[in-house]
């Protein structure tokens, strides 16, 4: 289920916020257990049985490393149990793209290929499977108590509105909040606000930009021009930002309205002034959980310069990975880790003496083209993308035509999008403007009312997908 | 800024309201639900099997999302949004909203029209095969065969397409087909695009329908008149279909098609003229059918069926679709038989059928926007 759609807005999220109001409070963990259970299933029934096992594998293990008080063996069975996570999310995420390796290995040796089986990949198996393992290094470090009720390391694992796009939550982040929370207008309303933002952000912009970038991105490399080329730059740059950031304020938003509060995960990345920045910016869940669990562990920035930069490079090799089985996800991530690299050398000691102006290009420049990497089917349609931007061939003889995708609710989708994706609107205009009339009772209503405005609008927006009319009959 | 209780209180009781309201409205209907003209079968309540889970979620979110009760009347507003602020398809695959409201086929239609889609070497020797192999298995049979296009109407009023319309190749797909037929068969062709064009010219009234795809009346007239000019060749007793015998009178309709598609056919009027005898018509309905295929759904028009009680002249069998409709009474009255076969969009040769009427003439019916269904294996986005 997605929390962009009709039967989540008008019956799921009504239902289980009507019962956590009537319920008694002890009962708040069982039933938003029993709600992520089958939010989860709605995406695939048969792959609830891989989250259900994560949970008790977690569980047990958790138990298993607390139990022992010998850190030596508490480490082994550490290891034991991330590694089990780890052969869930690599079964399932990964094994495709290993076998697709040995049979282009195979395939050069003459032998016969090995066939393909049909995996279907489970829903947020990339994100569960990270709170799993948080869950089983904290208790390893002590950060924090073990769960010893299966309910609220469930509840951790499952809960709904970060388990299919995160933000990943640390089980230290988490942990107090599964005993006790506030359920309240207060948070309701804020969690409320919180997610028609995101919500908007997803279907209002987000969707809009999806439509023009998937023209590009999907036509021959032939038939761009350059200008067309940066103009997919551009708006996949937009889509991703406003599509993951809005999920991720929907997830916010969520479990404000449960009672949780759920960590930031964005922080207007496409401001930051480098490498460095964005990426304490950008996913900031992500960034963290690498840096607490892989990066700290691999000997962090204590060690030598070369072993800090091994650590690195590695850190984000794994995160290209993380983002998808694909050798354009691992190409996406060694382009950061090499600016990473650099940023520590001399490009940033150039970077810091030059202008801002200077920087903020530096930084949009090579995420936009770290965008393209991202977005590639393959290696070899980056590489050709990448010569229409630099205006190299692009002559084909079906020149792509987006006019009629460039449209009015684009261009206003796009003012917006540039917009919103600056700090100007949230801390100027809404300490400013905001404040003024923020105070005045006229200025809540109106606040309130163009926040239903808006959830309306989107509502319009998802009922007008499911519009397909033919020409003619057709029973 | 921290923001009061108040303003959260404000907000969540908003929201309560409107999701509230909305389940209020669907069990007691309060608002009015406008129609949608979407010609389609919506999806349908899937049975909830325990032993089988999986496929049911989505099942069950597209009739949710197909009986969501806002659903028609947000639609419409979207429609009306778009239409009224900024002169712009709700359905930009479908629907192109061009200059002075002028309404045309968009998606593949238009990919047609601007030469995007080009047929190959192969698939022009293909379909060339095909209609030669037609051809000889007509003659054989005694009779003559013959070949038509109707135009799109982007190929008739190109200058009320939108600006931003491009064409990719000098040549249409249609151009290249005609080329290669006329070059390498000798396939009897009877050009329909350059009379219509010649008849824009010399009318002030309108050829084709602002709201629809189709021709009107008056450029369906103009084909028959062309067709049976071509046919005269070789049957000149056939005769002349006279303008003189025939009127047009305007009738006001709401818009057609492709207002209802963009959910706007109220807003949107069209006067279309209706071919009108001045004589009475000799040729009378035959009670002659076929089984129309289940899923075609114009089964009355599947077949059409005249005779002319003791004529001697030829007789006629044609292939064709919606857009022979309006030629069918003028052309009727020149043949003893004349046996119009509406093959659900399928353009076959339909052999069973040709054997059994045993026609002196058969012609091939297709219409431009259709002209990839000749191919055998038309592109996965060729699609009406």
């Amino acid at each position: 289920m997605l929390f962009s759609s009709l039967i989540f807005l008008y019956s799921f999220l009504p239902i289980l916020l009507l019962a956590l109001l009537v319920l008694p409070k002890t009962w708040h963990n069982g039933w938003l257990l029993l709600a992520s259970l089958i939010f989860y299933a709605w995406g695939g029934v048969s792959y609830t049985a891989i989250l259900i096992l994560s949970i008790l594998l977690n569980y047990g293990f958790g138990r298993w490393i607390a139990a022992l008080g010998e850190k030596k063996r508490a480490r082994s069975i550490l290891i034991f149990g991330i590694g089990l996570n780890l052969i869930i999310l690599l079964f399932f995420k990964y094994a495709l793209f290993f076998l697709s390796q040995l049979n282009f290995g195979l395939k050069g040796l003459g032998v016969a290929p090995v066939a393909l089986p049909k995996i279907v990949l489970p829903l947020g198996v990339s994100f569960f499977t990270f709170q799993g393992i948080s869950y089983l290094v904290d208790v390893y470090r002590k950060t924090t108590a073990v769960q010893k009720r299966l309910d609220r390391l469930g509840l951790y694992i499952a809960l709904f509105p970060q388990l299919i796009a995160g933000p990943i939550v640390r089980y230290h982040d988490l942990a107090g909040q599964l005993r006790t929370r506030n359920l309240g207008w207060g948070n309701i309303g804020q969690g409320l606000e919180r997610f028609i933002i995101g919500l908007s952000k997803k279907v209002l912009l987000a969707n809009n930009f999806a439509i023009v970038a998937d023209a590009i991105f999907s036509a021959q490399p032939e038939g761009l021009s350059w200008s067309i080329a940066w103009l997919g730059v551009l708006v996949y740059a937009l889509q991703i930002y406003f599509d993951f950031s809005g999920y991720s304020d929907m997830a916010i938003g969520l479990g404000r309205m449960f009672g949780f509060v759920i960590p930031e995960n964005f922080n207007y990345p496409y401001i930051a002034k480098s490498v460095r920045e964005f990426w304490r910016r950008w996913h900031i869940s992500l960034s963290q959980w690498f840096r607490d669990y892989v990066y700290i562990s691999l000997g962090g920035s204590r060690g030598s310069r070369n072993q800090t930069y091994r650590n690195l490079i590695v850190v984000f090799l794994l995160t290209g990975f993380w983002h998808g089985a694909s050798w354009t996800f691992i190409c996406w991530g060694a382009f950061h880790g090499m600016f990473m690299l650099a940023e520590r050398g001399r490009l940033g000691q150039w970077l810091t003496t030059s202008s801002q102006l200077l920087q903020h290009s530096y930084l949009l420049l090579v995420i936009g083209l770290s965008w393209v990497m991202f977005r590639a089917e393959s290696l070899s349609y980056a590489i050709d993308y990448y010569l229409r931007l630099i205006g190299v061939g692009g002559q084909g003889e079906f020149q792509l035509n987006i006019s009629s995708f460039l449209d009015w609710e684009f261009r206003i989708a796009l003012l917006f999008g540039l917009v919103f994706s600056i700090p100007l609107t949230s801390q100027r205009f809404s300490a400013g403007v905001g404040e003024m009339v923020g105070r005045l009772s006229v200025g809540q209503v109106g606040r309130s009312f163009l926040l239903l405005l808006l959830f309306l609008w989107c509502t319009m927006e998802l009922a007008n997908d499911s519009y397909n009319p033919f020409i003619y009959f057709r029973f | 800024m921290p923001k009061s209780v108040t303003y959260h209180q404000i907000l969540t009781c908003l929201f309560v309201a409107v999701i509230l309201f909305y389940w209020i409205d669907r069990y007691y209907g309060l608002l009015k639900v406008p129609e949608l003209q979407e010609r389609r079968k919506l999806a349908q309540k899937p049975a909830f099997d325990p032993s089988f889970l999986d496929p049911f979620p989505k099942k069950y979110e597209s009739y949710y999302n197909d009986h969501f009760h806002w659903r028609n009347g947000l639609i419409r507003l979207k429609n009306y949004i778009n239409y009224y602020t900024f002169r712009q398809s709700n359905l930009p695959e479908e629907v192109l909203i061009g200059k002075e409201d002028w309404l045309f086929k968009s998606g593949f239609q238009l990919d047609i029209y601007t030469g995007k889609f080009q047929f190959s070497a192969r698939d022009l020797e293909a379909i060339t095969e095909e209609l030669e192999r037609r051809k000889a298995l007509v003659e054989a049979a005694g009779a003559k065969y013959y070949f038509c296009i109707p135009p799109q109407k982007h190929s008739i009023y190109p200058e009320y397409l939108p600006n931003t319309v491009q064409r990719f190749n000098e040549k249409t797909c249609t151009e290249q087909l005609i080329d290669h037929l006329s070059e390498y068969s000798n396939i009897d062709y009877i050009d329909l695009f350059a009379p219509i064009r010649q008849r824009k010219q010399q009318t002030d009234s309108l050829l084709y329908y602002v709201t629809d795809h189709h021709w009107n009346d008056i450029a369906a007239f103009s084909a028959a008149q062309e067709v049976l000019g071509y046919l005269q060749k070789d049957f000149p007793q056939l005769g002349q279909i006279k303008a003189g015998d025939y009127a047009f009178n305007y009738t006001e309709y709401a818009g057609m098609t492709l207002a209802q598609m963009l959910g706007i056919e109220k807003e949107m009027k069209e006067r279309a003229p209706i071919l009108t005898p001045l004589f009475e018509l000799q040729a009378k309905d035959s009670i002659r059918s076929y089984p129309a295929p289940h899923d075609f759904p114009f089964k009355s028009d599947y077949v059409v069926d005249k005779r002319i009680v003791e004529s001697g002249m030829p007789s006629l069998f044609m292939v064709r679709e919606s857009f022979a409709t309006a030629t069918i009474q003028p052309l009727s009255e020149h043949f003893s038989r004349s046996f119009y076969l509406f093959d659900n969009w399928k353009h076959q040769f339909n052999a069973s059928i040709f054997e059994q009427e045993q026609p002196d003439i058969y012609v091939q019916m297709v219409w431009e926007g259709l002209i990839f269904s000749l191919m055998e294996n038309p592109p996965s986005d060729a699609k009406w």
